[in-house]
């Protein structure tokens, strides 16, 4: 009896063509953003590439330079023995592209950018720069690209609306309702029924639309996934169903409530606006208002003040000549100190931002989109754990970049440890010249070295056990999603009216 | 005739629960919007005041930096807001630099912010279709508008007057949030709306009147062509939909396949290695240096105007080769969104958000319009300044000029690029609306 209905349902859904539009939409859709991640996927991945093998040569800005120079009498002169700070400005430090990223952009983007670990005037600290918003198509911006997240979240979310919403009280209407009942058939059954057929009419547009594009997918030669990351497409797969199954039985709850399909159909869309638009998008906002943290702008200028009171004191117990755009009086010595009180800031409001951000995930929660967004990112590796992740392997790499390049030129700058840079330099014109050009080679010669096998470095991503560790909250949510609209789905039918 | 249809399509309406739920929507979601998105615009003028000071504190003759003003306008209709350039550093015979700003916040990639952009463009015209889908085919089922047929009406009026009372009954909960959400602004102590800002608002509201419009007369079109509401509210989804989230957002994307660029990777490494060629010349020119030092014995203060002079000669040669290859792959850029803006132009929902953008001024045009003022504006304020390397040789004199502050395009300026997409929300509109006349005029209005 159960498969009875099932049929029916399926056999009303072909007749009002609500499987061929899901079928269309969800082939085209699917397709197409496989189709264009694919493409978008192997540009960045050429990009990456090219980055990449470029760094080992090209990533040394300005290798060290030697000056010898002279004094009035034509004797050289030790102490105007001046060097050009060396400048080590690498550009493009990549992670490398998440080939899940396809399926779930999330915050792909943000860990893509090009990382510039460069000097503080002089000073060998890298700073981690990570922006450059300008550089790319401004509508990606307006319009974000459609992925197998959003197709899910927001258009399959949607479609399961319009497959339930006359489901209960359309037949109520109809009159069909009663006569179904009179049959020797329970409520229950004919909700497992209804399920059964609705569910099914949509989920094998979907599975097969999937399937086409996970083909695509798999046969693009760019594409290696090994079984953790199928593991995942399979995971991320079966919360997607979850999902849908939930708003499927959200709109028999409510078609079960009304009386009449069309009212059901209002309902149903507003609490899908809340529900997917509304309540996610608010998380931050609330977020914003509990935990206040002072705007970028504001921590920069801390961070400026500081730097420009340590400054001020350097000049007024020893003036220095150099003046640099853009920073004001500079003064190589206290470079240090700056440098330690700009980490102190930011580490201060570094925890306030973290609470931030872990209340507005907690607030995003409340809505099942919300839960979905943040297990599907995280199955995907695209998540704000992820981004966490690679942020706390930047931070570790550029200390450990700053603590080799410290070590260099300070060995460098060792009168003794430097026989062929500066002691017992030739008087003599012809000596003296063969003397630097080799001390230059060799000085670059050395920078570059350990540039290059510090660039050796690469990102780690979340093991799967680490992701689960972090996406379990958000599962679990979901099944309970799921588990409550059920129940509820349930009751309202034991209790509906069948009458017309 | 046309005014007794008219009124029992409004009444009929307004005693609904979609009438219920759209003012609750409309009413809830404009008004925390507002409240929400000002409170950003005063912290975004705040930072904006400290950016200015911290820019006067570290400007010389050689160097100064141009912020933008933030709006209220670009807060409430975000645009590309977020990805905008807020300040730009100009330094003497350099290309204007942007200053970037650190995004801190990860969810606004997640989940889109909710501006007033969104809240018009994707719920309202949702309830647009809420309200039309059944106007017609509803009707038919219930067998009313036979009976209605048999009155001494002409079929124009009788579409007309369903239209115009259900576009009434749509507007009214939409009207009641703008206005409620427009009283919030103007009572708010820290927002002062200028004349223009006033005047592009209203431009705004008439934009969204008639997006609303487009709309409900597809709602009305699709009603009249299906003969059962439940056919017709699918239908309505499918194309909503394929509008408001397919077309606009694969149209960048597909304006790629058109026509590709590099990525940003492949373009900073083209620009790496153009970095490290001129790095290999300024070596050279060091090495020479260095040997002529030697050769002639020369003392610190000689040597130090050679050096300075090769710095002066590598940096600019670095900055022309630098700023030529990011030219030209900004000129490709903009080729690029020009064709994504012709492509989503096929939906109205693209045509609204780029109709509210321009006339919010946070298009994207209008941040490369800023940009290329302060270009022209560093040509005119260096012209008789020395450059930095020089004043290292010879310090000179700095005279006090007068400084520059950008104004945002004026609303005529705007009007006039807001007119695309406006007219072709008027033509879709149109379209709608004749597709709806010519398919009633056939309709069969027995059930």
């Amino acid at each position: 009896m159960v498969w009875l209905i099932a049929k029916k349902e399926i056999y009303d859904n072909w007749q009002s063509h609500k499987i061929i539009l899901t079928f269309a939409l969800c082939i085209i859709l699917l397709m197409m953003s496989v189709w264009l991640g694919l493409i978008d996927y192997s540009e960045r991945l050429l990009g990456y590439n090219l980055t990449r093998n470029a760094n080992t040569f090209a990533s040394v800005g300005k290798p060290a330079l030697t000056y010898v120079f002279f004094d009035e009498a034509g004797k050289l002169n030790p102490n105007s023995t001046t060097r050009a700070a060396s400048i080590v400005n690498l550009i493009g430090i990549y992670r490398r592209p998440v080939g899940l990223s396809i399926l779930a952009r999330g915050l792909e983007d943000r860990m893509n950018r090009p990382v510039r670990l460069f000097d503080v005037l002089g000073g060998y600290t890298a700073t981690i720069d990570t922006s450059n918003s300008q550089e790319k198509n401004k509508l990606f911006v307006l319009f974000s690209p459609p992925d197998f997240l959003f197709v899910v979240k927001v258009v399959l979310s949607l479609l399961t609306i319009l497959f339930t919403f006359s489901a209960i009280a359309g037949e109520r209407e109809q009159g069909t309702l009663q006569l179904m009942l009179s049959n020797s058939v329970s409520r229950g059954q004919m909700l497992l029924g209804k399920f059964l057929g609705g569910y099914l009419s949509i989920v094998i547009p979907f599975l097969v639309a999937v399937l086409i594009a996970l083909f695509l997918l798999a046969r693009d030669p760019l594409i290696t996934f090994g079984g953790e990351n199928w593991l995942r497409i399979l995971l991320l797969l079966i919360t997607s169903l979850a999902y849908i199954a939930l708003f499927f039985f959200i709109g028999l709850y409510i078609s079960a409530l009304t009386q009449r399909a069309a009212t059901a159909a209002v309902l149903l869309l507003a609490i899908w606006v809340i529900l997917t638009l509304v309540v996610p998008n608010v998380g931050w906002l609330v977020a914003k208002q509990v935990v206040r943290v002072p705007s970028q702008q504001q921590i920069d200028t801390e961070k400026f003040k500081t730097a420009r009171e340590i400054e001020d004191d350097a000049e007024r117990s020893k003036p220095s000549g150099m003046f640099v755009p853009g920073y004001g009086k500079f003064h190589p010595e206290v470079q240090p100190q700056i440098e330690e009180a700009r980490q102190e800031i930011e580490e201060r409001y570094a925890k306030l931002r973290q609470k931030r951000l872990r209340l507005s995930q907690i607030v995003t929660r409340f809505s099942p989109t919300g839960a979905y967004v943040h297990a599907a990112t995280g199955l995907a590796q695209t998540s704000i754990e992820d981004e966490e992740f690679y942020h706390s392997q930047l931070v570790q790499h550029k200390t450990q970049l700053d603590a080799t390049i410290k070590e260099t030129f300070a060995l460098l700058q060792k009168p003794e440890k430097q026989p062929l840079i500066y002691q017992n330099l030739p008087q003599e014109p012809r000596a003296l010249r063969d003397r630097l050009v080799k001390i230059n080679s060799y000085e670059g010669g050395t920078v570059r070295n350990i540039i290059q096998n510090e660039l050796s470095f690469t990102f780690d991503l979340l093991s799967l056990p680490r992701t689960l560790n972090a996406i379990w909250l958000d599962l679990s949510l979901l099944v309970l999603w799921l588990g409550f609209s059920f129940v509820f789905a349930m009751l309202a039918i034991m209790k509906c009216r069948v009458r017309q | 005739m046309l005014w007794i249809i008219m009124t029992k399509e409004f009444l009929e309406k307004v005693l609904t629960l979609r009438f219920f739920v759209a003012l609750i929507l409309s009413i809830v979601l404009t008004i925390v919007s507002v409240v929400v998105l000002s409170e950003d615009y005063a912290q975004e003028f705040a930072d904006y005041h400290l950016r200015t000071q911290m820019h006067a504190e570290t400007s010389n003759e050689q160097l100064i930096a141009v912020d933008r003003k933030p709006s209220i306008l670009t807060a409430l209709f975000q645009g590309i807001t977020k990805g905008a350039a807020r300040s730009v550093r100009l330094l003497i015979g350099f290309q204007p630099k942007i200053i970037e700003t650190i995004d801190d916040n990860p969810f606004s990639v997640l989940f889109p912010t909710v501006d007033l952009t969104f809240i018009i463009g994707i719920v309202m015209s949702l309830l647009a279709l809420l309200f039309a889908y059944d106007a017609v085919c509803g009707e038919r089922e219930m067998g009313t508008l036979a009976l209605i047929a048999s009155q001494p009406i002409k079929k124009p009026m009788l579409i007309l007057g369903k239209w115009l009372g259900g576009y009434f009954s749509l507007i009214l909960p939409c009207s009641v949030g703008w206005i409620l959400g427009l009283l919030i602004l103007s009572m708010h102590p820290h927002i002062q709306l200028s004349v223009t800002d006033w005047s592009a608002l209203g431009l705004i509201i008439v934009g969204a009147l008639l997006y609303l419009a487009c709309f409900f007369a597809l709602g009305i079109l699709i009603s009249t062509l299906t003969t059962r509401p439940s056919t017709a509210i699918v239908v309505l989804l499918f194309l909503w939909t394929l509008f408001v989230f397919v077309i606009p957002n694969l149209s960048p994307n597909l304006a790629k396949t058109f026509s590709p660029i590099p990525s940003f990777s492949t373009h900073s490494h083209e620009m790496t290695l153009a970095q490290t060629e001129v790095e290999h010349q300024r070596q050279r020119w060091h090495d020479a240096v260095a040997l002529e030092v030697i050769d002639k014995r020369l003392t610190w203060a000689d040597g130090k105007k050679l050096l300075l002079n090769i710095e002066a000669r590598s940096t600019s040669a670095q900055d022309k080769t630098l700023s030529n290859i990011i030219q030209a792959y900004h000129r490709k850029i903009r080729r690029q969104e020009q064709i994504a803006s012709g492509i989503a132009a096929l939906s109205p929902y693209a045509c609204f958000t780029f109709f509210t953008t321009q006339l919010a001024a946070s298009h994207f045009e209008n941040d490369a319009k800023f940009i290329a003022a302060t270009e022209r504006f560093e040509n005119e304020y260096f012209a008789d300044t020395p450059s930095y390397f020089q004043t290292l040789v010879s310090p000179g004199e700095g005279t006090e000029k007068s400084f520059f502050f950008y104004t945002e395009p004026t609303i005529p300026e705007r009007l006039k690029l807001a007119l695309g997409p406006l007219s072709l929300l008027l033509l879709y509109t149109g379209l709608c609306l004749i597709g709806g006349y010519a398919a009633f005029m056939r309709y069969d209005v027995k059930s």
